[in-house]
């Protein structure tokens, strides 16, 4: 009954301050809409610059042979797309200005090696790359600017290559482009954002003093946390519909268990609530939620995964799954076990380390967040 | 035990850091009176009702509610309500839905809840504005919205802490026939700088300064103690008030 009471003022408050609601609910599909924007409507557009400065031999001229076919490839079978330049400065004018990742520069011997090569003879080719190496564009530019040399090697030198790969996709991810990697960290995000409402709802008792009417009271300190979570559960869960029916209409489909998906984000929920409950204890007006929180609110954004890949150290591995420093925050886990169910389709008994590692720091989160709250703040003589 | 005694404070004692809150004090309240709590700013009245409500600590001493102890029956403050100095409320809810939470939150249902609100807001005058966010409401309705706040579990000691600071004469006389109203049946502990008030309201009053209870008595009796010249004096000029009583035995001197 006490609970049943604490859900309903609760409910009535949020609703009452609609604002604060709208914002934190708004929050992770207006980035999925950013997102879209910045990956699906416009294209990778990652170019290489070719230099040609192969002489020839008689009629023929490799190197432009090369550009020109590299030219005419079709953009759909290729990630990248070629340009020519007339000298070196150009191109490094090109890939300082990030007009261009790479500058292939063909070699003058090109076209006699290729011939020597076709008789049959033992030749080196000292093709030269250049480009930003700290851009991870680059390294897609270099990779496929080799394939392509290689392969008109072998059909202009008639050589056979004796590697021949087939490329087959893991689990959906075929289907995927990076909008669909970014959304399940973006529905993580929209938990995320539960700290400050969940805070804010907790301390705003201790600011307008009304705490002390409830700790007076019969109410319990579980009774009055479950009451207030429960309320901040069912924000995040609109959150997320929100995020998640965003996404869908622009096109994100997922294609994992909706069981696996709600047990995720519920204990990832409760562990924002639990976090939040950190929060409060630390600070005693709304303004202070508003500053203390935003430091871990950064971390939670930017160094678990939710808004863009991270690494870190290893501490520990289990059952193959590694512990590193993002994992200290549980909603780091949450997002590697949305995106294994995701992209991988991974059921239960593939995503349990990460379940385990989410749980158990969702439990110290609630289990500090408590007692340093109830110390705080309902402590009474 | 002394069953006709509602609160006993025994040499309750709280200091903060060199300074003696409340300094050894020895108070009985009987069951149906209204005690005027009195003392200037600093006195340690508010240290000592938090002590009698459970809020504080003492460091040296106790407290008797009905002959229990406050620290270890720690469940006999449910039968204590208490209006603040402060108007402590909910502003983002109605008056009827905080007095219903309260009462919720010491286990009433829904309906006898509903029932014990909108009774309260009737006889505080606030009934036409149950519905109302209490946020809007004017400052003298905050008070006795507060008034109800302590009163909606039906406790059976009151504790106001100054219930008419800064309101009107009208609110002040509105709620000075409730809280007489409120005994027998209960028995009431208040604070409050007003001499009149107290005059009129209390059957007895403590009198406390520099943490320590310096006089308890009737209106009268703290009337008849006071020195003699001034008794004349004022018998000359005015007709003597409890505030005479106040200044005669606390001085003139600001306190901060």
């Amino acid at each position: 009954m006490k609970i049943l009471a604490i859900i309903q003022k609760s409910l009535r408050e949020q609703i009452r301050q609609v604002w604060l609601v709208l914002l934190t609910i708004s929050m992770a599909p207006f980035f999925v809409g950013v997102y879209y924007l910045m990956w699906e409507t416009s294209s990778m557009d990652i170019t290489v610059s070719i230099l040609n400065l192969d002489k020839g031999i008689k009629q023929q001229n490799h190197g432009n042979e090369f550009a020109s076919w590299a030219l005419s490839q079709e953009s759909d079978s290729l990630p990248i797309s070629f340009n020519k330049v007339k000298d070196r400065e150009t191109g490094i004018d090109r890939i300082r200005n990030k007009k261009t990742e790479a500058l292939l520069i063909l070699p003058s011997n090109f076209s006699i090696a290729l011939n020597q090569l076709s008789a049959g003879e033992a030749v080196k080719v000292p093709f030269e790359i250049t480009g930003d190496l700290s851009d991870i564009n680059y390294m897609v530019a270099a990779i496929w600017t080799h394939e392509m040399i290689v392969k008109y090697i072998g059909e202009e030198g008639q050589v056979d290559s004796f590697t021949k790969f087939t490329e087959t996709p893991a689990g959906v991810s075929g289907d995927l482009d990076e909008f669909d990697l970014y959304v399940p960290g973006l529905i993580i995000l929209s938990t995320i954002m539960l700290m400050f409402t969940a805070a804010i709802a907790f301390v705003r008792e201790s600011e307008q003093k009304t705490i002390i009417r409830i700790k007076l009271s019969k109410a319990k300190t579980w009774e009055l946390i479950s009451g207030i979570s429960l309320v901040q559960i069912l924000i995040g869960f609109i959150s997320i519909l929100l995020t998640l029916g965003i996404a869908a209409g622009l096109g994100f489909e997922f294609s994992g268990s909706w069981g696996i998906f709600l047990v995720i984000l519920s204990i990832t929920c409760l562990s924002i609530i639990g976090f939040s409950l950190i929060v409060a204890a630390l600070t005693k007006t709304v303004n202070q939620v508003l500053i203390v929180g935003n430091f871990p609110l950064f971390l939670f954004m930017f160094f678990t995964g939710a808004m863009m890949p991270v690494h870190g150290p290893t501490f520990f591995s289990f059952a193959e799954y590694d512990v590193t420093l993002p994992g200290l925050m549980s909603p780091y886990h949450a997002v590697q076990a949305l995106k294994k169910v995701s992209i991988y389709e991974a059921g239960l008994n593939e995503i349990w380390p990460e379940l385990i590692c989410l749980s158990a720091i969702t439990i110290f989160y609630f289990i500090i967040g408590a007692w340093l709250f109830r110390r705080k703040h309902l402590r009474l003589s | 035990m002394n069953d006709k005694l509602a609160i006993q404070c025994i040499n309750l004692t709280k200091s903060y850091a060199s300074i003696n809150a409340v300094d050894g004090l020895n108070l009985d309240i009987r069951k149906g009176e209204i005690m005027g709590f009195l003392g200037p700013n600093g006195a340690g009245k508010s240290t000592s009702i938090n002590m009698i409500c459970g809020l504080l600590e003492p460091d040296h001493g106790k407290v008797l509610i009905f002959g229990e102890d406050l620290r270890i029956h720690d469940k006999v403050r449910y039968k204590i309500g208490i209006c603040p100095q402060e108007n402590i409320y909910w502003p983002k809810l109605t008056g009827l839905e905080q007095l219903q939470f309260m009462a919720s939150m010491y286990g009433m249902n829904l309906s006898t809840s509903r029932k014990k609100g909108m009774e309260l807001l009737d006889r505080l005058g606030l009934a036409d504005h149950a519905r109302k966010l209490s946020v809007k409401w004017s400052g003298g309705m905050k008070r006795r919205l507060n008034i109800a706040l302590a009163l909606v579990h039906d406790p059976e000691i009151i504790v106001l802490d100054e219930p008419e600071a800064g309101l009107d004469p009208q609110s002040r006389i509105m709620i000075r026939e409730f809280i007489t109203s409120l005994t027998p049946q209960k028995t009431v502990l208040l604070t409050t700088h007003n001499m009149d008030e107290a005059d009129r309201v209390s059957e007895r009053l403590a009198i406390m300064d520099k943490g320590k209870l310096i006089r308890i008595g009737t209106p009268h009796e703290l009337k008849a103690s006071i020195d003699g010249d001034m008794q004349i004096k004022e018998v000359v000029i005015r007709r003597k008030t409890l505030e005479d009583v106040f200044i005669n035995l606390t001085g003139k001197s600001l306190r901060t």
